[in-house]
């Protein structure tokens, strides 16, 4: 390992436990993910926006490692509501259901949530190292990309998104997001575009408003019009007030059996997250392709396929460190590329831009431990997220109870939260309606199933890619054959067709060994 | 036509006029790319998508049926886009305080709960809101007018803002 990343380590490290606000920070946010993640009906990125306002008031690598606390705290909680209730708390824990639910229905809800929780840290820990090691020379590369290279992994990312968000459906988002962030005044030329005169928006659209509109809004609307209904309590766990139950806060849920590790140990360490990690850092894929991808090979490559789906540990443990993984893994490329691994990943990148920071691969020439800071903090918190977990699990019965009868309350804090922090930041009423405006979109594209975070990824990749387009064209005289001259321009080509390539034959080879 | 046709048929209007628009910005000749030319291709790309959604929905019949919004839950809906949107109108009339006091008082009522916890409820949002943005983080928030302004302000010098 080069010397200037163990440094840099060292240094993220001693920054975040010789601060201990950095460390109360991250165990808030691990705390909330974990609740946000484990609470069906609010997504892992309803949970991101909610906080982001809170974020802007913190230091760059404070507020990161506080959203960050929440995403991979909601990445690892999601799973406990899938084995637990058959309802998956975020989309990533969908795959965990197949298998960590029926655990569940043969009272083996320990084991379940022992290997749900172990393989999360697990998938965080081994992808945190893999990403500590590739980052920066993919920073390195890129720093080698003219306007047109970048401008090939733009369309790079607009066929990942078609093809794993929902064909036009996802198009149409990302093509909105790119042209939400046209409007303002042109960065090229200094020509106000689409503003219809109205000198607030003269600087473009905030990115605030339109992100708690997408997300965080028109869930707490879902949330008004369908409470949660009410759950069976869970009875298979030892109550905490007898000796098994303290036993098992203390020691249990932490380490799943010897023999089941080491008879996983190639499937977890040749398959799942090889899978999450690689998905992840493909720009714009996210963390739940890489759980159902996941699962889908481990079952494929099973002597026993027909196995998967009627409880077996491997269908928990498979999904669940592919998923944290991926998590782990959006993060190269929003950090390396400056290109977001999903609808998380581009409020991330957001929060950065807000701080003044923009990632991609100068982000290693000017702010080099902002990088490595959020990738141990990442580790860091993988581990405070396990270490929580126990008492995570013993409250979350009563939590979940307690928000259940409380809906009104929880809806009105969220929406309160989103308008108040929408306003704080730029003191401009017009914020407010552009929220407005934007819940409604959201609201309405949930309900026709169009994705939302290619919205997102558009908008703050719009600037990203709009001035690289015009300065190649603008090198090249206006010649479009630019975009393919170089081989770094031809091997992202390459990697596309490919990447495409994959889904089908994975679909192929699935039905042929009779998978679905 | 199915409900979900509307969506793309709506956006592929949005585009052809913000085409159209893109087409009537000032012309750079002293740039080989003018500010018109990403956003036109944006748009014929919204176009293409529009266009393609429409095309899986009439005629490949791929299309979204959404989930029925019954009578209580319509009533949910709407009265919380209402409280939202009214939240958001009177904020820079009446002041973050009397807005926030007010409406989420309304609105918790509205949602069936009791009379007295809502006006409870309402004035401990109230109170954490103010805490948490003028007095935690010293942001600044919406006044109101004439009376409004003055009253917040008063509210606001007791706890040195």
């Amino acid at each position: 390992m080069d010397d200037s990343i163990i440094f840099y380590i060292v240094a993220s490290l001693s920054r975040l436990f010789l601060d201990p606000t950095n460390l109360i920070i991250i165990l808030i946010g691990s705390f909330i993910g974990l609740l946000f993640g484990a609470l069906p009906g609010i997504t892992s990125v309803a949970g991101v926006a909610m906080l982001l306002p809170f974020s802007i008031f913190m230091p760059p690598h404070t507020a990161i490692n506080f959203l960050l606390g929440a995403y991979i705290g909601a990445a690892s909680g999601g799973g406990i509501s899938a084995i637990l209730y058959r309802i998956p708390g975020s989309s990533e824990a969908v795959a965990t259901v197949f298998d960590g639910y029926e655990m569940t229905k043969k009272g083996r809800v320990v084991e379940a949530l022992t290997i749900q929780r172990f393989y999360s840290l697990l998938g965080c820990l081994v992808a945190g190292v893999l990403a500590l090691l590739i980052t920066q020379p993919l920073a390195d590369l890129a720093v080698k990309f003219g306007p047109a290279e970048i401008f090939m992994l733009a369309i790079m990312a607009l066929v990942f998104l078609s093809m794993f968000e929902g064909g036009f459906k996802a198009l149409l988002g990302v093509f909105l997001g790119f042209f939400l962030a046209t409007i303002g005044m042109d960065p090229y030329t200094g020509v106000s575009r689409f503003t219809f005169g109205i000198t607030e928006i003269e600087s473009g659209l905030y990115l605030l408003p339109i992100f708690l509109g997408l997300f965080a809004v028109p869930e707490a609307i879902r949330l008004a019009m369908n409470p949660p209904p009410p759950l069976t309590t869970m009875t298979a766990l030892p109550r905490l007030t007898t000796r098994a139950g303290i036993k098992l806060v203390l020691r249990g849920f932490m380490f799943p059996e010897r023999s089941f590790f080491i008879r996983t140990l190639p499937l977890i360490f040749l398959v799942a997250i090889p899978i999450g990690f690689i998905i992840g850092v493909l720009p714009a894929i996210g963390a739940t392709t890489a759980a159902i991808y996941a699962y889908l090979i481990a079952k494929g490559i099973s002597r026993n396929p027909q196995k998967y789906g009627t409880g077996v540990p491997e269908g928990v443990a498979v999904p669940e460190s592919a998923n944290n993984a991926a998590a782990i893994g959006t993060l190269v490329p929003t950090l390396a590329l400056g290109i977001p691994g999903g609808g998380v990943t581009a409020i991330l990148l957001g929060v950065l831009i807000i701080h003044g920071v923009r990632p991609g691969p100068l982000i290693f020439v000017h702010n080099p431990l902002i990088p490595y800071s959020i990738l141990v903090g990442a580790m860091v918190i993988a581990v405070l997220a396990w270490a929580l977990t126990p008492i995570i699990i013993y409250l979350f019965v009563k939590i979940l109870e307690m928000f259940r009868k409380n809906i009104p309350i929880l809806v009105l804090f969220i929406i309160l939260i989103s308008i108040l922090s929408t306003y704080i930041v730029r003191n401009q009423v017009i914020d407010l309606w552009i929220l407005a405006i934007f819940s409604v979109l959201g609201f309405i594209f949930e309900r026709y199933k169009y994705p939302i975070a290619p919205i997102a990824i558009g908008f703050v990749l719009g600037d990203l890619f709009e001035v690289p387009f015009r300065r190649a064209l603008d090198i090249s005289g206006g010649d479009p054959s630019i975009f393919l001259r170089s081989n770094i321009s031809i091997s992202l080509l390459i990697i596309t067709v490919i990447t495409a390539l994959i889904p089908r034959l994975v679909r192929i080879w699935s039905r042929r060994r009779g998978v679905r | 036509m199915r409900s979900e046709t509307i969506i793309p048929i709506f956006f592929l209007s949005l585009a052809i006029y913000f085409l159209y628009l893109a087409f009537q910005l000032p012309s750079t000749p002293w740039v080989t790319v003018g500010p018109q030319v990403w956003p036109a291709i944006l748009l014929v790309g919204i176009i293409f998508s529009c266009v393609g959604i429409i095309y899986s929905n009439i005629v490949k019949k791929e299309y979204v049926i959404p989930e029925k919004i019954d009578r209580e839950r319509l009533i949910r809906l709407i009265g919380t886009s209402v409280f939202i949107f009214s939240y958001i109108a009177l904020i820079d009339i009446i002041g973050f305080i009397f807005d926030t006091l007010i409406l989420s008082s309304i609105y918790l009522y509205f949602m069936r709960v009791k009379l007295w916890v809502s006006v409870i409820l309402g004035i401990l949002f109230t109170i954490f809101a103010l805490l948490l943005f003028s007095v935690v983080l010293t942001a600044l928030l919406p006044r109101g007018q004439g009376i409004f302004y003055d009253l917040t302000s008063y509210i606001l010098s007791i706890f040195g803002r």
